[in-house]
């Protein structure tokens, strides 16, 4: 297997290098499921926890936000550190004492937290948007690009402008029901809402 | 709640009429539910222009079927299976046995069949600075990266050694040289490496640097490079250690 240095990874992955990031499964998956495992996770949690790391370090390398100041390993495992830990607390309630297995850096930016919210966010409506009629992704991709009205029209072979706005109403709303039906968005928007009114209890 | 899908998205659009306009934006701020939905009705517009990231998911879920899920930690087999599968596979191990005894304890390896079985040459991914930070000897480098990314090796091997005082240059002008054949060039680009001890390319040096002494039959000096990676915890202990069985 090809062996890469750490700042060839960091570039790998911005540019979704396919050799990079198996290299980067191969490589430390393991030391992450152990880790994971460790502290009461399961197979579906380390395959999660693993995505939305990457997912994370690929956005932070095209934001130019990622510099190393310790190994690749180090870094990526003290994000999906903080990740689970983020898991735990939702899961369980308050800070956790987690069982370590590797070394790992302080992330100190809030910055992982809040991209890992709206990223799981997104990771919901993308999966239904995907689930919706081959008819209804491509409206709606449609308008999402600002194709003209008439165009779209043409395109998908309806009988006039209004029609296909109208279809682009229904397939919304079919989405949006979808989404609000989906029970782990519903966990989501509610865990939300306790911590608002645990933080208006407190103050 | 009433169904404000159509009103919602022509306010996304800024398609509503002014008096509209104004009960919507009231609507917004007396109502935290209606705010809620407007905000969601955003939110997943948001999420699926983020085409890249979709790509990516569907990348990595792929990578992980065929890189973790499907390498067979634990097999389950139901009895009988299992000691047919036993017997199978004791089998295999003697025919395997007597075909590892007949191709690698009778019949060593070629000093330049090993070096094309181990080699591989390394890849050079663009390292790039942010534009204000660019120095010439940057633009240099990137420009031999390239080069010697399009195979153009004789122009890389140039470029590199317009900045041969960046360790890096040197690395990749290493592997230029072999694959030009220079290999006495090569390695002395590789020795260089080495020499500055502490690097991030000694490792690699080390490696390649045996691969060409294997391919100038400098045999004796291979068998002493290896044996000392084979010894060390370098990433090529393996493959160092696997060489060492099959030279002479």
């Amino acid at each position: 297997m090809m062996h890469y240095m750490d700042e060839s990874i960091v570039e790998g992955m911005r540019l979704r290098d396919n050799d990079v990031i198996q290299y980067v499964y191969k490589s430390h998956y393991p030391t992450i499921k152990y880790f994971v495992k460790l502290n009461n996770g399961d197979e579906e949690d380390v395959k999660d926890i693993f995505q939305e790391a990457i997912i994370i370090i690929y956005k932070k390398a095209n934001n130019n936000e990622l510099k190393l100041d310790c190994s690749f390993k180090t870094y990526l495992y003290s994000i999906c550190r903080n990740l689970w830990l983020k898991e735990l607390e939702k899961r369980r309630g308050r800070n956790l004492e987690v069982k370590d297995s590797e070394e790992f850096v302080n992330i100190s930016d809030n910055s992982v937290e809040e991209m890992y919210e709206q990223n799981i966010r997104y990771k919901i409506f993308q999966q239904h948007a995907s689930q919706l009629s081959e008819d209804c992704q491509k409206v709606l991709r449609l308008f999402l690009d600002k194709v003209p009205l008439k165009e779209i029209a043409r395109i998908m072979g309806y009988a006039g402008e209004k029609y296909a706005k109208k279809r682009k109403f229904q397939c919304k709303e079919k989405l949006v029901e979808n989404i609000k039906a989906d029970a782990n968005y519903q966990r989501l928007v509610s865990k939300n809402v306790n911590n608002e009114n645990i933080k208006q209890v407190t103050t | 709640m009433k169904n404000y899908t159509e009103i919602i998205e022509k306010y996304i659009d800024v398609e509503l009429e002014s008096d509209e306009l104004e009960w919507f934006e009231n609507e917004i701020k007396s109502n935290p539910e209606f705010k809620n939905e407007v905000s969601l009705h955003k939110e997943i517009d948001v999420a699926l222009r983020e085409r890249d990231v979709i790509v990516l998911r569907k990348q990595l879920d792929k990578i992980q079927r065929s890189a973790i899920d499907e390498k067979p930690e634990k097999s389950i087999f139901h009895k009988r299976v299992y000691y047919l599968a036993a017997a199978a596979s004791l089998a295999i191990l003697i025919a395997l046995g007597s075909l590892y005894y007949i191709l690698f304890l009778s019949k060593p390896y070629s000093n330049d069949q090993l070096y094309s079985m181990f080699y591989n040459r390394d890849k050079a991914v663009m390292i790039v600075r942010s534009a204000n930070q660019t120095t010439s000897s940057d633009e240099v480098l990137l420009k031999a990266l390239q080069s010697y990314e399009q195979k153009d090796y004789n122009q890389a091997i140039s470029l590199f050694n317009q900045i041969s005082d960046k360790l890096i240059a040197r690395y990749f002008a290493g592997i230029s040289y072999m694959e030009t054949a220079n290999y006495d060039d090569a390695i002395a680009s590789f020795k260089s490496i080495i020499d500055q001890k502490d690097n991030l390319f000694i490792e690699q040096a080390e490696w390649y640097l045996g691969l060409c002494y294997l391919k100038t039959n400098a045999t004796d000096k291979a068998i002493v490079q290896f044996k000392s990676i084979a010894s060390s915890n370098s990433f090529y202990k393996t493959k160092a250690t696997n060489i060492l069985k099959n030279v002479k």
